[in-house]
């Protein structure tokens, strides 16, 4: 709670212009001169959670990892965070500070940028990826309270990782073109001394019109994986799991994800406009699963999909999100069965979630929060209701 | 048409489609390596390994199940493998040590058969006797002590006898069709080792739990399962695995790890030695750290297997549960006195634990959920000339 405090306090010591309450407080594509700060808070209730306290998370057919932590019943701090940046000219420095439930706050961004040219942005540190715009997105930022299905279970909730981006913008035509290159040491990705770094290239579209606006993207992430495991109640983080009870098996070898994502959204009058999202991934991994002493060939091809419908009229926003993942892991050896059990990679149902989000913008800070959703990524299918509060708040400071 | 209205439409029928279940599925290849041989292992288990050169068969199995319970498998024709290896007792005797056809007495606990198949050392801490071909050899015609007591000069008569038997003419001729048509040693052993091979135990409540049946374990095995799985109690390192011990073998497996343990039972004159002839894997390797050392018995049906330890000095499982709570063994008085809890080559996880009555008799109802009546009852194991 420490870090709640001092994020309150540093951002309501910032008196001056208060951004509104949608605006990212991620990667700013061109930040602009000066300094900027902003926090944000987000914090609900559930009325369940989709695994019991002490049962770790796992949607049967898939590996699991990273970040991605079950939420759990009643009331959670799913996200404290503060962000700063500042530019001098072609060059800037930006920052994140982040606590997430029960973790202590850390920082989860620090990188630099330099403007080679009017459309060319050089960035380096340790960052989230671009290459969907779900990544930079937080609980604080988006339309729902959980992260898309996808994102947790084909990057452990979102990808970032120490590395360098090469942007080229081309801002007459709405386009944006992207390279990355990370150390590859967080999931799907897991670097050892002989492995490769990991990479990204994407291409983003962007047409704006007076009432329009059309997004479209497509990304594609390579990496290794030396020994890669589900480490994510490891090292402090057991969230109350019998970490005996985990079985200890790893992945290795090479990692594919291509994904696309399109929105499309249309201003219907002074305070309302309707919009779709939709995203589409595929995840591609061929290596070995293994224990302490067996190993199987496995392959895997999965699917993830999700539609998101929305629309906003004053301070009122609804939302509906649909998201379906499909898995199809193929294990060879004598060993195939017995690993496959403790990776829980064996199931027939393809898990999918549905969630009704309601928004009230109650003023330029903060927004209130309610959703239903069902949801059938565990081997029971459950209905969550879930209500709380985002706060966000920006101070800029120009022409320091 | 607006093109948002198109990605809406198209999404909205797209996505059912994906969320059909028949379109997720994981699968094994080539994970039933199996046998022509009906092992009654569930699906979610792996095989045993069996060696090559003594592949299983029913009617290899069939013969050793006769040979097993035929008391004229011995020297003076008083006693068969069964006769220490009790089905009813998970085939163990009851006793604190064997009592061989001639009155000897066995220096140690006889183990239970139970899924001896997946066992990587045999008897008790020897590390080199890995297959059950050879140590079959050792009761048939061990001297020290004397088992069955078969010997080069017994031994004719013995191999007359079955020759004559119309029964093992019968099962002989199944099991070996090919060859010679009289028994030998080699094919004595090799039938017994695919019988007791072929003893398999994965039915017993705790199975039935591990695999989704919530009420297959009482409120107070659930409770002793939580102790028994605890980083205070430390049981499950030694005792984990689906045959919930840690020496354990499958033909799944790139390695095979053979551990033996000193559990602190002795500590003679406080050097951490073992009285002889019970003093562990050091009387095979010759190595000071192996004092002591044994293997982790598989805890399958140990309710049926008492008394416990390697020389059987302990009756009960509440006697089991006071010597590890206790951390070791303090022996005051006597040859053997010494403080096993301070042997210095001790196991690491013999470390002591306290538990209130309560907790004691949840983990020993836990430990009682390891019992699997099918096994002890089967009819495929149980002596066929009992059958009319």
């Amino acid at each position: 709670m420490n870090a709640l405090r001092t994020l309150f306090l540093i951002t309501l010591l910032a008196d001056g212009s208060q951004a509104f309450g949608h605006e990212s407080t991620e990667t700013p594509v061109q930040p602009s001169e000066g300094l900027k700060i902003s926090g944000a808070v987000a914090t609900h209730w559930r009325s369940e959670a989709i695994v019991p306290a002490n049962r770790r998370w796992i949607v049967p057919g898939f590996f699991m990892g990273g970040e991605a932590f079950p939420r759990p019943n009643g009331f959670h701090l799913d996200e404290a965070s503060l962000s700063a940046s500042f530019r001098h000219e072609s060059s800037f420095v930006a920052a994140k500070i982040g606590q997430h439930g029960e973790e202590d706050a850390k920082f989860e961004h620090v990188w630099i940028g330099h403007f080679l040219s009017d459309g060319l942005l050089l960035e380096a540190g340790k960052m989230t990826s671009l290459m969907t715009s779900q990544h930079a997105q937080h609980s604080s930022q988006a339309r729902f309270a959980d992260n898309p299905l996808m994102d947790d279970v084909f990057w452990g909730r979102h990808y970032a990782d120490t590395g360098a981006r090469l942007r080229s913008f081309w801002p007459n035509i709405g386009l944006e073109l992207g390279l990355e290159i990370w150390q590859g040491e967080r999931f799907p990705s897991d670097r050892d001394e002989k492995n490769q770094e990991s990479g990204t290239a994407y291409i983003r579209w962007q047409l704006d019109s007076d009432a329009w606006m059309q997004r479209v993207g497509l990304f594609y992430f390579d990496g290794q994986a030396a020994r890669r495991k589900d480490d994510r109640y490891e090292a402090g983080h057991s969230h109350g799991v019998d970490l005996t009870t985990i079985p200890a098996f790893y992945f290795k070898g090479d990692v594919e994800i291509f994904g696309g994502e399109a929105t499309s959204s249309l201003v219907l009058g002074p305070e309302s406009s309707i919009g779709v999202e939709a995203g589409w991934q595929a995840f591609r991994s061929r290596g070995e699963l293994a224990d302490l002493t067996r190993t199987a060939p496995i392959e895997t091809d999965s699917r993830a999909a999700k539609v998101e419908l929305f629309g906003q009229w004053a301070q009122h926003l609804v939302a509906s999100r649909y998201e379906s993942l499909q898995f199809r892991n193929t294990l060879k050896g004598a060993a195939a069965g017995v690993l496959a059990d403790a990776a829980a990679l064996k199931g027939g149902a393809s898990p999918f979630r549905a969630t009704l989000a309601y928004q009230y913008q109650w003023d330029e800070a903060f927004r209130l929060r309610a959703e239903w959703t069902r949801d059938f990524t565990t081997i029971r299918e459950i209905d969550l209701g879930l209500v709380g509060f985002v706060w966000f708040q920006a101070y800029q400071a120009k022409g320091m | 048409m607006k093109p948002w209205t198109l990605i809406l439409g198209l999404g909205w029928s797209l996505l059912p489609a994906l969320s059909c279940d028949s379109r997720s599925r994981t699968s094994i290849i080539g994970a039933d390596v199996n046998d022509d041989f009906d092992w009654g292992i569930p699906d979610d288990f792996p095989l045993p390994i069996v060696p090559a050169e003594n592949p299983m068969s029913e009617a290899k199995f069939q013969l050793g199940r006769h040979l097993f319970y035929d008391t004229r498998l011995s020297g003076n024709g008083s006693q068969s493998c069964a006769s220490c290896h009790q089905p009813e007792k998970a085939f163990t005797d009851g006793r604190a040590t064997a009592l061989g056809s001639t009155g000897e007495i066995h220096p140690r606990n006889t183990m239970s058969l139970t899924n001896v198949a997946y066992v990587p050392t045999l008897t008790w801490a020897n590390p080199l006797l890995q297959k059950l071909e050879s140590q079959i050899m050792i009761p048939l015609f061990g001297e020290n002590p004397v088992e069955h007591g078969l010997t080069e000069s017994n031994l004719p008569t013995v191999l007359e006898s079955l020759n004559r038997d119309p029964v093992y003419i019968r099962l002989h001729a199944d099991a070996y069709p090919f060859g010679e048509t009289v028994f030998d040693t080699k094919k004595i052993v090799e039938s017994l080792a695919v019988f007791v091979r072929g003893l398999v135990s994965f039915d017993s409540p705790y199975d039935r739990f591990q695999q989704g049946e919530e009420q297959a374990l009482s409120a107070s095995a659930q409770r002793g399962r939580l102790l028994f799985f605890s980083e205070s109690l430390e049981c499950f390192h030694c005792h984990g695995n689906y045959n919930l011990t840690n020496s354990n073998a499958d033909r799944t497996m790139n390695t095979i790890e053979r551990p033996f343990h000193n559990t602190g039972l002795f500590n003679l004159g406080g050097t951490g030695a073992y009285p002889s002839p019970n003093r562990g894997v050091i009387e095979v390797t010759g190595r000071a750290q192996d004092m002591g050392k044994f293997r982790a018995v598989s805890l399958r049906n140990i309710e049926l297997t008492a008394p416990y330890m390697h020389d059987g000095s302990m009756a009960s499982l509440e006697d089991v549960l006071a010597f590890y709570a206790a951390g070791g063994r303090q022996v005051t008085t006597g040859p053997l006195a010494g403080d096993g809890r301070r042997n210095p080559f001790k196991d690491g996880f013999i470390s002591g634990f306290t538990l209130d009555e309560s907790q004691k008799n949840d983990l020993i109802a836990f430990l009682k959920s390891f019992t699997d009546p099918g096994f002890v009852n089967n009819p495929r194991y149980q002596n066929p000339w009992d059958s009319p």
